[in-house]
């Protein structure tokens, strides 16, 4: 494998000049504009304890919401949810083999509505504000992980490849 | 070089000279043997193209999309149900801004089921973002298929462009055609470059969302570029005639209407008789005129009310009608047209030309007395005439 030139990175809204990407569907890529996961009414949530890191969850994944958190040495030690772009089709949840993937309402009764057991149900907090779909204020998205490791392997040199 | 071709073979030429990378087609009445043709061509290796055998028309344009969104320049062709059946797609072609170049046969809707022409099909999507332009002969759709990359692949426009050819009249009708040489043609239309594409050196995202806060943007974009095509194909236009040698006459041809008291308006190939029944209306003193619309998106509306401005009556001819409307598509794009700039004239729709049925010589005269009648003060204006049916009782009102 050749290495990449470019490594799309994702970076914060585009301000509001339209004219700069409105004119037709194709733009620099690497782009996200805005929170949108307003529709989601079923929050996943892993439970970091049981989870075999065995990505499941992240291969399936259909927004490609879900990501790699790595430890100092850029071990891969556990898996987090983007909530800003997760629209809470539940297929991680299906697709866990532990099971250790919850669904839980997003109306902030922390109710399990997906049947897994053994999940801690702590109240999730309401983020709805933020997760309003449209016109939502532009802010910095969380830190992105290169994606090109597999989980506890110590000598990936280099990220991508 | 000279040629004795039927117009879907004549526009096969021209998408021929044109070099398409990209072919996907599928076959419907009347348009089969321009994509036959073209799949001959590409088998016997005088089109270098990837020829798409795809499983219906929205496959065809679909695919289409996909490889200009490759840098492809790319050719389609359909008809009637065809047409419909990818017209979910027709807005994804415009609004992804794909220069794709289609031949829509023109043919009748269904139902009562009917394989013949007219032109309801394309003028039942005038709003879906595509360029539309109507060949009145053979010569002028083979001409197109080259004018018509031109016109879409310039950065000006970026828009895709539908190709009008009358079903039957003219994609089975044998006519004299002239064939530019390939070497002309190339040097009138260079390949295709544009950024609107996917690449590997410059990554892009294609085919994105856009929610209200700046959905309409694009659309304004979209509108924009559409009315900066009139400039487009007058210069393109100009280039086709310095390097094929033909000339054509921007988005309207105007044939004796400049001291005209009576016009018919019409488009595709009915102008010919209709500019027949004109000449032979002025040897006897009538000062009768035929404005034939060659590009309906974006609307011809300046030349439309500069050229109506000052008759005594106007009639608009189409194949079509819009149920339930004002007339058909073409008659509210033409009264709209002028009174957006100030010109009303007194004026009728005669409706004709329905699933294949002939425009005969007797019918144009039918409307240019009907046109004189109302010059000169008697009958309603605004009437909507079925010829052939209910010309008698003078139009549904
Ligand atoms: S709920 Fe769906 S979108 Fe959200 S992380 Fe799971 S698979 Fe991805
Ligand atoms: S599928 Fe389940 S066990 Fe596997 S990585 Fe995802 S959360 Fe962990």
């Amino acid at each position: 494998m050749t290495d990449r030139k470019f490594t799309p990175h994702l970076r914060e809204g585009l301000g509001a000049r339209p004219e700069e990407f409105a004119r037709s569907t194709c733009f620099e890529g690497g782009y996200l504009t805005s929170v949108n996961a307003g529709w989601r009414s079923l929050r996943p949530l892993i439970d970091p304890v049981q989870c075999t890191l065995c990505l499941n969850c992240y291969m399936y994944c259909p927004d490609g919401t879900i990501f790699k958190v790595r430890d100092g040495e850029g071990v891969c030690t556990a898996l987090a949810i983007d909530y800003d772009f997760c629209k809470g089709c539940g297929v991680c949840a299906k697709v866990c083999p532990v099971p250790c993937i919850a669904m839980v309402d997003e109306r902030g009764d922390g109710e399990v509505a997906a049947g897994i057991s053994g999940v801690s149900t702590e109240r999730v907090l309401q983020r709805r504000e933020q997760d309003l779909m449209s016109c939502s204020p532009k802010r910095g998205l969380p830190e992105r992980i290169e994606m090109s490791e597999t989980p506890a392997r110590k000598d990936a040199e280099g990220g991508a490849a | 070089m000279r040629k004795f071709l039927s117009g879907n073979e004549a526009f096969a030429e021209g998408v021929r000279l044109a070099r398409p990378q990209v072919i996907s087609a599928y076959p419907i009445t009347p348009q089969t043997t321009v994509v036959e043709a073209l799949a001959s061509m590409v088998e016997e290796g005088s089109l270098a193209c990837e020829y798409l055998h795809v499983e219906s028309e929205h496959a065809a344009l679909a695919a289409a999309m996909g490889a200009s969104a490759t840098g492809a320049r790319t050719f389609t062709a359909t008809s009637s149900q065809g047409l419909l059946y990818m017209a979910e797609c027709l807005t994804y072609a415009s609004g992804g801004r794909f220069p794709i170049v289609m031949m829509n046969a023109n043919r009748a809707l269904a139902l009562p089921w009917n394989i013949y022409g007219d032109q309801r099909d394309s003028l039942s999507l005038l709003d879906h973002g595509w360029i539309q332009v109507y060949a009145e002969n053979n010569q002028e759709a083979l001409d197109l298929a080259l004018m018509a990359y031109a016109v879409a692949e310039d950065e000006r426009v970026s828009l895709p462009v539908m190709v009008n050819v009358d079903g039957f009249a003219l994609t089975h009708t044998y006519e004299s055609v002239e064939v530019p040489e390939a070497q002309a043609a190339d040097a009138f239309l260079p390949p295709y470059a544009t950024a609107n594409r996917f690449d590997f050196e410059r990554p892009v995202s294609i085919g994105y969302s856009a929610g209200p806060e700046f959905n309409g943007h694009y659309q304004y974009w979209h509108h924009r570029d559409m009315l900066a095509a009139e400039t487009v194909v007058e210069e393109v236009e100009a280039r086709f005639a310095a390097t094929c040698g033909r000339r054509y006459p921007g988005l309207v041809d105007a044939y004796r209407c400049e001291d005209a008291d009576l016009v018919l308006v019409t488009l595709g190939s009915a102008a010919g008789i209709a500019r027949d029944v004109a000449d032979e209306l002025r040897a006897a003193g009538t000062r009768a005129g035929v404005l034939r619309i060659r590009y309906l998106r974006p609307v011809p509306g300046r030349q439309l009310a500069e050229a109506l401005a000052g008759v005594a009556a106007v009639g608009v001819l189409e194949k079509d009608i819009s149920f339930g409307g004002d007339g058909g598509a073409v008659f509210s794009t033409v009264l709209v047209a002028c009174a957006r700039r100030g010109v009303a004239r007194p004026a009728l729709n005669f409706i004709g030309g329905l699933g294949g049925a002939d425009i005969s010589r007797d019918q144009v005269r039918v409307c240019f007395a009907d046109l004189e009648r109302l010059a000169a003060g008697q009958g309603e204006a605004g009437r909507v005439v079925f010829l052939g049916i209910d010309d008698e009782e003078g139009g549904l009102r």
